[in-house]
């Protein structure tokens, strides 16, 4: 009985901890953990966002998640921008754009700075247009539909993303030569001061080696991070 | 060697206030108040909302008219019931959250009575309105949570040692009233859900 009773107690003290939805960790400007995006789309519109944040300010954030576990997607999407603090601290320029895929639940938060601009109202409005494409499960072109949305009310644009993927593609794959040139030049140069000759192998590393500085490089970079901006419940959600 | 003693007084009474709540204690109440004011300011916020809810959901639902008047004399109580900061205690506090609660569910009971009339629903105005309410009704959560959250700071500080100390020698503060639920009759009494 008593054991019993110490079983009870215990899942009690387990289930409250397992309820609780964790804040990811903040990667980089797409954080697609319900996997909505093929790798080519999160790589483009990671360097949108940057690119985005650079040229006009406000840091726009995407989360996807596969489920919010029974938390209401309002309070989940608070908690997260409470810890990830997106936007400049002095601006408070953040928004996080959620995406709950079973659910079928999608929010947009606003951050303190940009509530005049972007609306209740506005955002509902973009959320509204998100729907439609999410009824019929494409999931990427809704959210890229509400970024260029977003992007558009805070006045700026979001670039074009098929289009310039190929500018893109050229411009990491010139940015991976380079690496693999540095890389091969620094292994030669070991190489020849070390033993003085090199075997086949030797290639290859070099290449693989550059491979990940690619991978690395189309995540958007590690200079992604919130700035310390607030929130307080600006935004919208809806469902479809 | 007495004004060597006197400094090292000094330099030792300075850093035990600093760590007893010389600083702390004011900074939040700060935030206590801050997020006071901003409580009020997003339950202004609704109200000033609910005129135009009234407006068009008048020219639709003409059979609703119990529920409107409702409304209307719930907004203009809840306006009514402003509390100051510096005059915040247990018993002002009853009073607001009673007239914001009394609002939340005419204006609940409103919506739910919107059903009835698919031309309302349908009315672009009328969705607009709707989302400006929710989103409205969202901040109010954020900010009640900050409040409490501030108000659990403020207490703790003037509560626990060692802040309290400095607190019972020096400021005499006492405790600040945290949120209740409001209406906490009519959530024992929530109404049936009949499909």
């Amino acid at each position: 009985m008593r054991k019993n009773l110490l079983l009870l107690f215990l899942s009690i003290i387990f289930c409250g901890g397992a309820f609780a939805l964790e804040v990811p960790a903040l990667t980089g400007p797409v954080v697609d953990l319900a996997g909505v995006f093929n790798r080519n789309e999160e790589i483009d519109l990671s360097n949108a966002l940057n690119h985005y944040q650079q040229k006009y300010g406000p840091q726009i954030q995407i989360l996807t998640i596969p489920s919010l576990e029974g938390d209401v997607i309002e309070n989940y999407s608070i908690k997260v921008v409470d810890q990830w603090k997106l936007g400049d601290k002095k601006r408070e320029d953040g928004v996080l754009l959620l995406l709950a895929l079973n659910d079928h639940k999608v929010r947009i938060e606003v951050g303190r700075g940009l509530e005049g601009t972007l609306t209740d109202l506005g955002t509902s409005h973009i959320i509204r247009q998100m729907t439609p494409y999410f009824k019929e499960s494409r999931y990427a072109q809704g959210m890229v539909s509400g970024l260029s949305a977003i992007m558009a009310s805070l006045g700026g644009e979001l670039e074009n993303i098929p289009l310039q993927k190929e500018v893109r593609h050229q411009e990491m794959m010139s940015h991976a030569f380079t690496v693999i040139f540095i890389i091969l030049f620094i292994l030669f140069f070991i190489a020849k001061t070390l033993t003085g000759n090199f075997g086949t192998g030797f290639g290859r590393r070099g290449y693989y080696t550059s491979g990940g500085g690619f991978s690395s490089g189309g995540g958007g970079g590690s200079s992604w991070s919130g700035g310390g901006g607030g929130f307080s419940g600006g935004g919208s959600s809806g469902s479809w | 060697m007495i004004q060597k003693l006197s400094l090292v007084v000094l330099i030792v009474s300075c850093m035990a206030l600093s760590a007893c709540g010389m600083r702390s204690i004011p900074l939040a109440e700060n935030q206590v108040e801050a997020s006071w004011a901003d409580v009020q300011n997003q339950y202004k916020r609704r109200a000033d909302l609910v005129p135009n809810l009234v407006a068009v959901v008048k020219g639709y639902a003409t059979h609703e008219r119990e529920t409107l008047e409702a409304v209307v004399n719930a907004r203009a109580k809840a306006t009514q019931t402003q509390v100051n900061f510096s005059e915040l205690n247990e018993q002002k506090m009853k009073q607001f959250s009673q007239a914001q609660g009394e609002l939340s569910s005419s204006l609940s009971r409103l919506l739910v009575s919107v059903e009835k009339y698919p031309d309302l629903k349908a009315n672009e105005n009328f969705k607009d309105l709707q989302a400006q309410l929710e989103g409205t009704e969202n901040r109010i959560t954020v900010a009640r949570n900050r409040y409490i959250e501030s108000i659990k700071e403020f207490n703790n500080e003037i509560t626990v040692p060692p802040t309290s100390w400095y607190n019972s020698l020096f400021l005499h503060k006492n405790k600040m009233p945290q949120f209740a639920v409001e209406n906490l009759q009519k959530v024992e009494n929530a109404p049936e859900v009949k499909f």
